[in-house]
């Protein structure tokens, strides 16, 4: 299962970094969209929320200059929901990291 | 030559999808070939896909963060406490860089030009950077979805 969601995270990386020169060939574009395809049903089992993700980066590769500006607008309409979602699961994070810190430091030593 | 390094790698993991141990050695195979590419542009599809990848990991930040603190009597689903602080803090690297490459496009767009312009590599850098930095803490970490 976890080697399965670092398969997500490895072809993510490829995405960044692999596709980003001038002369990207089509059918390097075509081998990670396949790539991208074959990790949906890893997706569904590990990362059922990432799907939308996966095929959103999947209708980017496939756009064109003509359409690639809705893929652009697209994402960025939904950026503010985004980043205000992880603040919000981060900010309740902290709060329940430093009750369980305040917790840990209640607890009786033992051994002594 | 080198691109057909990376498709060679594209198909290899396309393969190992069912014998992931080979993934480690997959994913620095991938490194390496990244570390050896050098460009001066980036096409703006290039760089759109790496913009929903940002958005992909931190949706996966937000699930991860979502799980309960790890503690002795905490179940097997849980966020290490260590992890908080430092992912946190990469997003808010990533977003300013994603800013300042949403904010190129911006001032260049492709919009009723013949065809999209080409962004300057080192516009792009900032993200690429975030975006390692993010898979590496999860990689550390151990960041997996859960079930929530």
């Amino acid at each position: 299962m976890e080697a399965a969601f670092e398969a997500v995270l490895v072809v993510f990386l490829q995405v960044v970094q692999g596709l980003g020169v001038s002369s990207a060939a089509a059918q390097t574009i075509t081998t990670i969209v396949n790539a991208l395809l074959k990790l949906i049903p890893v997706i569904v089992e590990v990362a059922p929320k990432l799907i939308a993700t996966v095929k959103q980066i999947v209708a980017i590769l496939e756009s064109n200059d003509a359409t690639l500006p809705d893929q652009i607008a697209a994402l960025k309409a939904q950026i503010p929901a985004d980043d205000a979602a992880f603040d919000a699961a981060a900010d309740q994070a902290e709060k329940n990291d430093a009750a369980a810190d305040a917790a840990d430091a209640a607890k009786p030593s033992s051994g002594s | 030559m080198k691109h057909f390094k990376g498709l060679f790698a594209a198909a290899a993991l396309a393969l190992c999808l069912g014998a992931c141990a080979q993934l480690q050695s997959f994913e620095q195979k991938v490194q390496n070939v990244v570390s050896t590419l050098s460009s001066a542009q980036v096409d703006y599809r290039s760089v759109t896909a790496g913009i929903a990848v940002f958005e992909g990991l931190q949706k996966i930040g937000e699930t991860y963060l979502k799980q309960p603190t790890c503690t002795s009597t905490s179940g097997p689903i849980c966020h290490d406490r260590r992890a908080t602080k430092p992912i946190r803090a990469a997003f808010v690297a990533g977003r300013q860089a994603r800013s300042d490459v949403l904010a190129y496009m911006d001032a260049h767009p492709c919009n009723n030009a013949p065809a999209c312009p080409l962004m300057p590599d080192g516009v792009y850098a900032g993200l690429r950077s975030a975006i390692s930095e993010l898979q590496g803490l999860y990689s550390t970490y151990k960041v997996q979805m859960g079930a929530n």
